[in-house]
């Protein structure tokens, strides 16, 4: 699977779970390697390209969590 | 200079003999008005026995995950100089050496961007800058970056990893504790800036089990330099010591596992039944030295309470070669981090799953043989498996 199919179905899994659940990283990991047949460091990769492109980030609220930052979650 | 508010309850602290933390705040507040509405709000939440502070949020820097604590006051109306107070931890070089002109240059940075306050050191292992705002986190960390420092690790991190000051100024550390720290902290900078786990992990590292840096107490996974063979022993100098110090009560009554024996002015150790504490190598340190086969015993899954009770570490490998590029230890890292994520709900420290699964379930899903050294006390032993059928029956 191409690394920007990755991303979108990543990005796609944070933006519903918004409201509803807050992911950490080993969800999505776990998450996308077992829907999609991808391996974990590939779901890794494509999600630490997410983050460091500020389309994704890092939140703490008692543990750490991966959403989508505020302006883009309006 | 006259202050901007009174704090009758924060003088108090200033009465004792020991250093008061108070004093140091009092001379930043001179010149930082982050110091001087920080005083005023400590001193309100004594009076009100009541926090002031909202921590965590959505803050940090691009492309990590750790590193800063968000902190903002809530009433930054009355105190507006701690309206943001976030706290950036910088990784700290092994053993916490630094010179002169690293700590300046650091200082400079945070008198720029920051309160001018510090922490030295965190018990997470780094140099701890407090208090900041929002918009200054990403100047700060581009010179503190450019200029070859690293943010820590906070958050479900690895943490920056620790050590004792080792072979650099010990010569009982039976391994290079900053060696091993140094290739940890930069082999898993990617679990450390990109927080993935369940929660917080962190490593020790420990030259000897006199274990300076506390390890067994603080640390999810120690690692304790030890030796596989016979203490060597120098009789001459046990008679030296027999005439300033009575060993029998301070080392041969004190060995946790009896295994001295001292008998017509010779010293004798049985060291198949010795727990290798170096209770007597540290009494008697010119006439017993560790053995020459050295290495270190694993120890996993110690806590502070925070989410449940305190909990010390059990040994899970008693003995490991810590040579360089430290294949088996990353190896069993690895594993155990992998049983975690399956297994360990969220806030869930390793030592605590250990707890809920039990440690023979631990030890059969890693893969790893039971010992006699894991037995951490009396009805506490790894060598109980019992099987469905056994409970049924």
């Amino acid at each position: 699977m191409e690394r920007e199919e990755i991303k979108k179905i990543i990005y796609d899994l944070v933006e519903k779970s918004v409201g509803k659940k807050k992911l950490k990283q080993g969800d999505i990991l776990k998450k996308v390697a077992a829907d999609h047949g991808v391996e974990k460091d590939e779901v890794k990769a494509a999600l630490r390209e997410l983050v460091d492109a500020g389309t994704l980030i890092f939140t703490y609220f008692g543990g750490s969590y991966i959403e989508i930052p505020p302006k883009e979650a309006v | 200079m006259s202050k901007k508010y009174d704090t009758p309850l924060l003088d108090e602290l200033k009465k004792g003999v020991f250093p008061s933390f108070v004093v140091e705040m009092e001379k930043a507040a001179a010149r930082s008005d982050m110091a001087a509405d920080l005083l005023g709000q400590v001193e309100l939440s004594y009076k009100e026995k009541l926090t002031h502070w909202k921590h965590g949020g959505i803050v940090g820097v691009r492309g990590y995950g750790s590193g800063v604590i968000g902190r903002y006051s809530d009433i930054p109306d009355k105190f507006p100089g701690v309206a943001h107070f976030h706290t950036v931890r910088i990784n700290a070089p092994s053993g916490f050496y630094y010179t002169s002109n690293a700590l300046r240059e650091i200082m400079d940075l945070w008198d720029k961007y920051g309160s001018g306050m510090t922490n030295m050191h965190g018990s997470t292992g780094d140099m701890i800058l407090l208090g900041t705002r929002s918009e200054n986190l990403e100047p700060l960390f581009a010179e503190v970056s450019s200029r070859g420092w690293d943010l820590g690790g906070s958050g479900s991190a690895v943490r920056t990893p620790s050590c004792c000051l080792g072979m650099s100024r010990c010569e009982w550390s039976n391994i290079d504790s900053q060696a091993i720290t140094y290739d940890i902290t930069q082999h898993y900078q990617d679990e450390m800036h990109r927080p993935a786990f369940p929660y917080k992990f962190k490593f020790k590292i420990a030259g000897c089990a006199v274990d300076c840096i506390a390890s067994i107490a603080r640390a999810d996974m120690s690692v304790i330099g030890t030796w596989r063979d016979k203490i060597r022993v120098d009789q001459n100098e046990v008679k030296n010591y027999a005439s300033k110090m009575d060993i029998k009560a301070e080392v041969v009554d004190l060995c946790p596992t009896g295994c001295i024996t001292y008998t017509g002015g010779e010293l004798t150790i049985d060291d198949s039944n010795c727990s290798r504490c170096m209770n007597c190598i540290a009494r008697m340190t010119k006439a017993l030295r560790p053995g020459v086969e050295k290495g270190a015993t694993i120890l996993l899954g110690s806590k502070a309470p925070i989410v449940t009770g305190a909990l010390m570490s059990w040994v899970i490998v008693p003995f490991m070669k810590m040579e360089p590029p430290y294949d088996e230890f990353y190896e069993l890292v690895d594993k155990i981090w992998e049983w975690w994520d399956e297994n360990g709900k969220n806030r869930e420290r390793i030592g605590e799953l250990i707890e809920r699964l039990t440690f023979p379930r631990f030890l059969k899903d890693v893969g790893i043989e039971p010992h006699p050294a894991m037995v951490k006390e009396p009805r506490r032993d790894p060598f109980f498996f019992w099987s469905e059928e056994d409970i049924k029956r």
